[in-house]
């Protein structure tokens, strides 16, 4: 899963365990549990909760590097955190 | 729980000792250690480090013993998981009545205490609420299908007296009014574990647990007065507290004299420096020394030996009650307890009596015997 509008609802109040290779979400309400893997992990990192702005902007940076063309959609992926209160500026 | 030394020496340097040479092993894993190092890691409660040790390349392993290190601490994880849910669902309900409450040990702990949740895994649920809302948290459990595995003695008496009560459902539940039983744990004015708290975040809620001093004590009674041998994850959890740069060591020194802990927090220090991993610099202000009496190494030894039942640890309670009104009902309610209470322990009221004077016998003999029993 690397949906940002998937990820915002997984995330939101449920607990997760990052695994390396593999991220487990779960959801006790409904019983259902996640596994996030493959490139979902680096956008996961990225909106995981109390990260800062600028914290969130060097591991995008680092995530992109290489491939500019995705750092725009990444910067804007950022604003939609910031709306959401996800994330707060440092 | 009983593994080749160097089994458990293995897992302990796995536990801190991450950059050192100490930590890797010398080649590539047998299936047979493997197998041990495994069975260990589980009863141990500390797959995470095994995982991460073969993650990282300490642990040379075959691809096989690799997939394996990963599935265990997957399945581990996914029960840290469920329980967080079930710690959610437990402050939801019990915040819409008002309850507030404190997470102990394993969740505080995973994300407190150590590097990361994924480092600690942990197979109940404990919680600390006043004696007062015990009722309405045991009933918010019983609705959702939990039961009680022990009754009470008489009616009254968790509120005043107990040190927890389990319940069984999906998970297991631990309701706790202090944090240690008998003897030792009356000394502890319960009070003092409301003072302060340390929050933290499990999926974006915020809970609380012990601030970090009373945590790191709990830590200490919880690895010295259970049988031994005690398992790594509780010696980790003191290391974290020594090497972690939350508790403040002349805090901790002063709370456990206050509450009559000293000699037991030195005594779990002394194990997690020794079994697991000695700091290059380890702050002198952590050791108290202070002289552990007679009395003090029967009430420790009490918790310590396997064959000491919670009734004679109940007589000696008696000893460190803080009032003549808390010693006469306490022993009113244990000496002719509920039929219910008999019946879920016992033969008998004559064979509970009798166990009781053979366990507090024992624990005499014993601490008589050996000086000042170890």
């Amino acid at each position: 899963m690397a949906n940002p509008d998937e990820m915002f609802e997984v995330v939101r109040g449920r607990p997760w365990r990052d695994l390396g290779d593999r991220i487990v979400v779960f959801d006790h309400s409904s019983g259902v549990e996640t596994v996030i893997s493959g490139a979902g992990t680096l956008v996961w990192r990225v909106i995981a909760p109390r990260r800062r702005v600028v914290d969130v902007t060097n591991d995008l940076t680092t995530i992109v590097e290489g491939d500019g063309s995705r750092l725009s959609e990444a910067l804007g992926f950022i604003d939609r955190l910031i709306e959401q209160g996800l994330i707060s500026r440092g | 729980m009983d593994e080749p030394a160097d089994v458990r020496d293995v897992l302990a340097r796995l536990l801190f000792a991450r950059d050192s040479a100490h930590a890797r092993s010398s080649g590539p894993l047998t299936d047979d250690f493997w197998t041990l190092l495994r069975s260990a890691a589980i009863s141990e409660r500390v797959v995470p480090a095994l995982a991460r040790g073969v993650a990282d390349g300490r642990l040379v392993a075959s691809r096989q013993q690799a997939e394996d290190a990963e599935s265990l601490w997957l399945e581990v994880m996914r029960r840290c998981l469920r329980l967080e849910g079930r710690l959610l669902w437990l402050v939801d309900h019990l915040a819409d009545r008002g309850i507030e409450i404190r997470v102990l040990k394993g969740p505080a702990s995973a994300h407190l205490d150590h590097l990361r949740p994924e480092d600690r895994q942990f197979g109940d649920l404990d919680v600390l609420v006043r004696g007062n809302d015990m009722p309405a948290v045991f009933e918010v459990l019983a609705r959702d299908g939990f039961r009680r595995r022990f009754p009470e003695p008489r009616p009254g008496f968790d509120r005043r007296f107990t040190k927890s009560v389990s319940f069984a459902g999906d998970v297991e539940v631990d309701v706790h009014r202090t944090i240690a039983e008998g003897p030792i744990g009356h000394r502890i004015p319960v009070v003092d574990l409301w003072c302060r708290s340390a929050p933290f975040e499990v999926g974006r809620v915020e809970v609380h647990a012990l601030d970090h001093t009373e945590r790191f004590v709990h830590a200490c009674l919880h690895t010295v007065l259970a049988p031994p041998p005690v398992r790594l994850s509780s010696l980790s959890d003191v290391m974290r507290g020594l090497v972690g740069g939350h508790a403040d060591p002349g805090r901790v020194v002063e709370l456990s004299r206050r509450w009559g802990v000293a000699a037991v927090v030195d005594r779990a220090i002394t194990a997690a420096v020794t079994e697991i991993w000695w700091p290059l610099e380890l702050d002198g202000r952590w050791r108290s020394a202070t002289p552990v009496g007679l009395v003090q190494s029967m009430m420790i030894e009490s918790h310590r030996r396997n064959e000491t039942s919670s009734a004679a640890r109940a007589v000696l309670s008696l000893a460190t009650l803080p009032t003549l009104r808390d010693r006469i009902a306490y022993a009113a309610a244990l000496a002719a307890p509920a039929s219910p209470y008999v019946d879920a322990r016992h033969a008998g009221r004559a064979a509970r009596f009798r166990h009781a004077y053979r366990q507090l016998v024992d624990v005499v003999r014993s601490v008589g015997g050996d000086g000042r029993g170890g």
